[in-house]
């Protein structure tokens, strides 16, 4: 037989098995749902980092051990397209029965997703002989599910959350040792940028290639807005009007107070530290994606790398090292550089938990899904869960997998600053600005001044358009909340007052926010 | 106390009917309006079709003044039909709401009138107590700062006739953040947050809120043994808020010496 004929006969075997594998599959698919008493619930969610996939598989198999009619099948969409395809399946009105989503319009979800409300506040069934047995489903969470979405606004609970996440920073252990002679990773800010220009001058030495952290335009978010945010926990409570101890909510808010602007204190030592430790990153890393980050760390090209606990097990797989964790170290108060500004630690209680799954309202098998959604966030399908995808718990009492417990949230620390703009995923008119100037501040041939020159001209301008964005979306929330009210007030149901006593609550705050910020944006424009 | 008077207006409602306010209710605008203008082509005279739909028209998307103007059109039959009953007095704080956000451009003035009228003339309805709060919103941010401290006491002197506990707990609220906000001192805004604590909030986020805001501004005046208190509910009811360090801290002196100029 001539080459080209067994080549032939390889490809027509290889591709008649591929025929008969997929018939198989398709006609037990079609079987299986021609079983009127078989249920299959369509889980879909974004998130591919290694381990998700089969921890939700590890459940569902569990789930399909104690209902046996019962499948559920993932959906996983990758991140960068996973908006236009939950569009499209609910313009389509072909929504999976559980769909993860972030945060969502009050309208989207009212109009697709099922209020949880009353199976929140039972207990969930799946915890029966925990010590969670005789809790709400809702106080099972770490957070008493506090900051769940549509409870500010619609007053319902519509989504069950499944993880927490907390960012460290990541580091080489064996490169750490080599350079260091020891295994102990810096506690405080001025060993962090002693071991990073250790690590350069080790480098420099030894004819090696590598940067003492991995760069890309999604860690040096991370890493550059907490220590932003570090410098202005002081300032944050300075123009805290009410004295709730809140950040401001958004960026606008803060900048639209009269006592702050580019040439605070803070606000240029925020910007120094950004400097200072950006040009740790390799050069160029603006234009890094957050992959080429972590396979440059992998590689050995970086000392470290920060990022999310999500990425935790993606990073572990690819290197051949083994991996140590230690908090972002911010400046402390004693610091006397940046110290006058902060103080200290940020604290990680009480944080929005994430992965946070809702309930289509035209699912045929609602009911089963939430059931799924009860195993799923119940101490055993919990721990299953986090056993599997090395995430953080969510659910009082589960730990965390014992190589991610360095993750735990540290509720020990004070409250938060706030920054100008997020480096990445942000939007409006102070991101954009700031995305323009970037560079000049975190480039070596950059410099504060030269950021600062590109951004004055506009930055006011810039902060009154954000504001009225906000004003905007207020303006909107109270309109609409006089007609959902009126409903309300007439739509007879047992739970209804309390839901009608925290609407107007939330309206009446609502407004006299809105005509606040109306007076204060009039004032910033005038000036 | 307002569920209780607006409670009778559902006794005698279909379950059709139950379903369009439960449609307005979960922001299905659309629905709504479909529901109640079916309801009104069977009955053109059903006062609480009419006012269902007004409140629909003012959210359908895209918004457009003609709906606006329709939805006031239909507020006034309602009003001229029987304006001292229920749905009179609702449709009475809708076109109060109207003027004040849903036209363009809002007429605050008329806005006020017609939330002064309706007080005046129904002062124990919850829907003339709230709109009281609308009209103390309107007054006091339309203030100048010379004016607004004659304007929050007069306020205050006003609400001794608000008597819905939602509404109480509201003009509370409103003026102690007004009193923070306005720069009309620290006294003032304690003295509320202590009378909406008293009363009790709807929202867990919001208690939480006050019952910093009363430690923080009880530190301020000195007031410690408030600040205790409020810490100490606080510490009890949300221990796993991320501001509880911070107030730990600020009992014990770290913060005060911490804060910079």
């Amino acid at each position: 037989m001539t080459g080209s004929g067994l080549f032939n006969r390889i490809g027509i075997t290889l591709l008649a098995a591929a025929f008969v594998a997929s018939v198989f599959k398709v006609a037990t698919r079609v079987a299986r749902e021609a079983d009127p008493e078989q249920v299959t619930i369509r889980i879909c969610h974004w998130q591919l980092e290694a381990g998700m996939r089969d921890a939700f598989d590890a459940v569902a198999r569990e789930y399909t051990q104690l209902h046996p009619k019962v499948r559920v099948e993932q959906i996983a969409v990758p991140g960068r397209v996973y908006d236009s395809y939950r569009r499209t399946r609910l313009a389509g009105q072909n929504v999976p029965d559980l769909v993860e989503m972030g945060g969502s319009a009050d309208d989207l979800m009212a109009r697709y997703f099922l209020p949880l409300t009353r199976y929140v506040e039972q207990p969930n069934p799946y915890n029966a002989g925990t010590e969670l047995e005789s809790l709400p489903w809702r106080e099972t969470f770490t957070d008493g599910l506090g900051s769940a979405p549509g409870l500010e606004t619609l007053q319902e609970y519509y989504a069950i959350p499944n993880s927490i996440v907390t960012v460290r920073v990541y580091y080489n252990k064996s490169l750490h040792r080599q350079i260091t002679g020891h295994d102990n990773p810096p506690e405080n800010f001025e060993q962090f940028m002693a071991l990073c220009q250790k690590s350069i001058d080790y480098a420099q030495q030894h004819g090696m290639a590598f940067v003492p952290l991995a760069g890309s335009r999604f860690n040096a978010n991370i890493l550059l807005d907490a220590l932003f945010r570090g410098q202005t926990q002081k300032l944050s409570l300075r123009i805290d009007e009410e004295g709730n101890l809140n950040p401001p909510a958004k960026p606008a808010l803060a900048f639209l107070d009269p006592r702050v602007n580019l040439d605070t204190p803070a606000i240029q030592s925020g910007l120094k530290l950004m400097r200072e430790v950006g040009v740790m990153m390799p050069a160029g890393f603006l234009q890094l994606d957050r992959e080429d980050a972590i396979f440059h760390f992998a590689q050995g090209r970086a000392l470290m790398i920060v990022t999310g606990s999500w990425d935790y097990s993606s990073i572990a797989d690819q290197s051949p090292f083994e991996i140590g964790l230690f908090p972002i170290p911010l400046p402390e108060p004693e610091n006397p550089q940046y110290g006058r500004f902060t103080l200290g630690p940020i604290s990680e209680a009480g944080k929005g938990l994430g992965v946070n799954f809702f309930v289509s309202r035209d699912s045929p098998n609602s009911a089963v899904a939430i059931d799924f959604l009860q195993f799923l966030t119940s101490r055993r399908g919990h721990e299953l869960f986090v056993k599997v995808s090395k995430w953080l718990p969510v659910i009082v009492g589960v730990e965390p997998a014992e190589e991610t417990k360095g993750f735990a949230p540290r509720p020990e620390g004070y409250t938060d600053g706030f920054s100008i703009a997020p480096l990445m995923w942000g939007s409006g008119e102070m991101y954009r600005l700031q995305s323009n100037n970037l560079h000049e501040l975190l480039t070596p041939r950059g410099s504060l001044e030269k950021f600062l020159r590109g951004m004055r001209p506009q930055f006011g301008a810039a902060v009154v358009k954000d504001a009225g964005k906000i004003e905007q979306g207020y303006d909107e929330n109270l309109r609409r909340l006089d007609s959902t009210l009126t409903g309300e007030r007439h739509a007879a149901s047992a739970r209804q007052s309390d839901k009608l006593s925290a609407g107007w609550e939330t309206q009446n705050q609502q407004e006299a926010s809105f005509y606040f910020l109306r007076r204060r944006i009039q004032a910033a424009s005038s000036d | 106390m307002i569920v209780l008077v607006l409670g009778r207006l559902t006794s005698a409602q279909t379950p059709e009917a139950d379903d369009a306010w439960r449609s307005l209710a979960k922001v299905q605008f659309l629905e709504a309006r479909q529901a109640f203008e079916k309801r009104l082509e069977s009955d053109p005279a059903d006062r609480l079709a009419k006012l269902g739909l007004a409140s629909a028209l003012l959210n359908i998307q895209p918004r457009i003044a003609s709906d606006v103007e329709r939805s006031a059109a239909l507020l006034e039959e309602v009003v001229a039909a029987g304006g001292d009953d229920e749905a009179g007095i609702e449709a009475a704080y809708l076109l109060a709401r109207i003027d004040q956000l849903h036209r363009t451009p809002a007429n605050a003035e008329r806005a006020i009138s017609r939330y002064e009228a309706l007080i005046a003339r129904h002062p124990e309805h919850g829907l003339s107590q709230m709109g009281f709060i609308k009209l103390a919103i309107l007054r006091l941010h339309g203030a100048d700062e010379t004016s607004a401290s004659t304007l929050f006491v007069d306020l205050e002197r006003r609400s001794a006739f608000l008597t819905d506990p939602s509404a109480r707990r509201d003009f509370h609220l409103f003026m102690a953040g007004a009193a923070a906000r306005l720069d009309l001192g620290d006294e003032a805004s304690l003295r509320h947050l202590v009378e909406v604590d008293a009363i009790g909030l709807a929202k867990r986020k919001t208690a939480a809120d006050v019952e910093v805001r009363i430690s923080t501004l009880a530190r301020r005046l000195g007031k410690i043994d408030i600040a205790r208190n409020a810490e100490a509910r606080f510490f009890a009811e949300f221990p796993r808020d991320s501001r509880t360090f911070t107030i730990r801290a600020r009992a014990g002196g770290a913060i005060a010496e911490k804060e910079t100029p």
